[in-house]
């Protein structure tokens, strides 16, 4: 897959392997979303435990704002998916600017979901090498690995463009 | 039976009116470092520098007091951090 580039319209990732454009595919509906661990993590108080008012109406006013974000952003992603080409030369997605932040937010999302769902922690992600796939914990490794490159990369062109302080994403 | 004037000079006189408050940054294994930089420069205005400091604070120490002033608006910037993602919390400190 090449790293990705920038064009006046959208970042565009080129020689996606089929293997690694399904995963991509998958990510709006990555199924740890769904998991109560994952929803935790997902949805976290505002923290003062003497705050039991605030907690209360956090939850009553905040997390349905919170969970539509996460739902639009989702659906952004699934957008841009379904314009995904494949070629014999592997598939090619484009991200219009205006939806790094839907991705960024999405890739995040499934990203803490999958590490809370499958107890992955500091050891796991910062080992040097990824391991080899013999159960659905070491594949959710590698998924987060391979949306952690993604989102670096979304994050490097952001950077080298000077995009990321604005609002206009 | 007490006047609606008096019920809101009550709520008022329970109220810690000289608190401040501190929205914090806790640490979290899987937000790429990159990423908070970003959202502490979209959520605050940080320049690059002052957001990677908050950051490494993050990283190093476990937590960062990233912005600190009245309860709503700490509020609000503890609902922006976890609209992306980041493990947010408010809490009293102490007026300097």
């Amino acid at each position: 897959m090449s790293s990705g580039k920038n064009n006046s319209a959208s970042l565009v990732f080129e020689g996606i392997p089929p293997v690694l454009g399904e995963l991509i595919r998958a990510l709006p509906d990555t199924m740890e979303l769904d998991h109560p661990d994952a929803g935790e993590r997902l949805f976290p108080g505002p923290g003062d435990a003497d705050e039991g008012a605030l907690e209360a109406d956090w939850k009553a006013f905040v997390e349905p704002d919170l969970q539509q974000g996460f739902i639009d952003a989702r659906e952004t992603v699934r957008s841009d998916l379904r314009a995904m080409q494949d070629s014999g030369a592997g598939a090619t997605l484009r991200i219009p600017h205006q939806h790094c932040d839907a991705w960024l937010n999405v890739l995040t999302q499934a990203r803490l979901a999958i590490a809370a769902v499958h107890n992955l922690g500091e050891k796991e992600l910062s080992a040097m090498e990824l391991p080899p796939i013999n159960n659905a914990r070491d594949a959710a490794l590698h998924r987060m690995h391979l949306y952690g490159l993604l989102a670096e990369s979304i994050l490097q062109i952001l950077d080298e463009s000077g995009r990321i302080p604005g609002d206009d994403l | 039976m007490s006047t609606l004037a008096e019920e809101l000079l009550d709520e008022k006189e329970g109220m810690d009116l000289d608190a401040v408050w501190n929205v914090v940054v806790h640490n979290d294994p899987v937000n790429l470092m990159s990423y908070v930089v970003l959202v502490f420069r979209r959520v605050f205005g940080f320049s690059s520098e002052k957001a990677h400091k908050h950051m490494m604070e993050v990283h190093h120490k476990g937590r960062s007091i990233v912005w600190t002033g009245g309860r709503e608006e700490a509020e609000l910037y503890v609902q922006q951090l976890h609209a992306h993602l980041l493990l947010a919390t408010l809490e009293k400190g102490e007026r300097s």
